[in-house]
């Protein structure tokens, strides 16, 4: 019963916390949107019992990625004139298009279920630990080579010229 | 009745389609990356729900890399935002015309 609940409480701020990320005109409620949601998305992962991935998500998207986000707001100068303007007349088209593919999906799901059998159980990190070591050794190089070319990029892009 | 993989899936859709909604009509830099990064959020809480529910570990992993992925994303996007708005002073996607001839 706590867990159907929980679901349905954690569910719901995720969403409501979404709407806020799309629809503010205000970035940093954007932001908290974002971080919101992200701390639902993380009890919800809590909840299929996948401890890890909530504390790392906690920590990437809460402890990085927001605050990229408010970096990238105060030095594009959206502090003061913080109101972005009103969108612009592709909503209706970007919100039907978003909208179609919801129903697609969800129908799909529902009219043939998946139906996996299997109830979560605790997945210990030393487990993890050793399957990034073992049969998933070459996507982890390939993460690592793709996270530093990015952080090298990142900074060579916003460095920008030295004159 | 019990919160299955059906439950997830579905909530997962629709935090996917928000974020792409948030693609579509968004027009400030900054806001649009935000809502890609909805879209990976409900990625890997796809991959998780998907991962717990056949009990493959694998799928733990790959949650894990979206992850890191949307990191790199995220310190890429806004690197470019900062180098947009050095040059036009203005990050308005509407406005984005230097690539154009």
């Amino acid at each position: 019963m706590a867990t159907i609940i929980g679901f349905y409480l954690l569910g719901l701020l995720a969403i409501g916390a979404g709407i806020l990320l799309v629809s503010s005109r205000n970035l940093l409620h954007a932001l908290l949107g974002l971080a919101v949601a992200s701390l639902a998305v993380a009890g919800l992962m809590l909840g299929l019992k996948a401890e890890f991935l909530a504390l790392v998500l906690v920590l990437i998207y809460v402890g990085a990625v927001v605050v990229m986000g408010v970096f990238a707001v105060m030095l594009t100068g959206h502090f003061e004139k913080s109101v972005l303007p009103s969108s612009n007349e592709l909503k209706i088209l970007g919100g039907g298009t978003a909208l179609a593919l919801l129903l697609i999906i969800t129908g799909v799901i529902l009219v043939q279920p998946p139906s996996p059998g299997v109830v979560p159980a605790w997945v210990p990190i030393q487990k993890l630990g050793a399957l990034l070591m073992t049969d998933y050794v070459l996507p982890f190089e390939l993460v690592s080579v793709l996270l530093l070319a990015a952080l090298v990029g990142a900074i060579v892009i916003a460095r920008g010229k030295e004159d | 009745m019990n919160i299955g993989l059906v439950h997830y899936l579905v909530l997962s859709t629709v935090l996917f389609a928000l974020g792409l909604y948030g693609v579509f009509t968004r027009r400030n830099a900054v806001a649009l990356l935000l809502a890609v990064e909805l879209i990976m959020l409900a990625v890997a809480l796809n991959f998780t729900a998907g991962a717990q529910f056949w009990g493959k570990p694998g799928g733990l992993i790959f949650a894990i890399f979206i992850i890191a992925v949307a990191a790199a994303e995220a310190a890429v996007g806004l690197a470019l935002v900062i180098a947009i708005y050095r040059y036009q002073k203005d990050v308005d996607l509407d406005r984005l015309t230097i690539l154009r001839w």
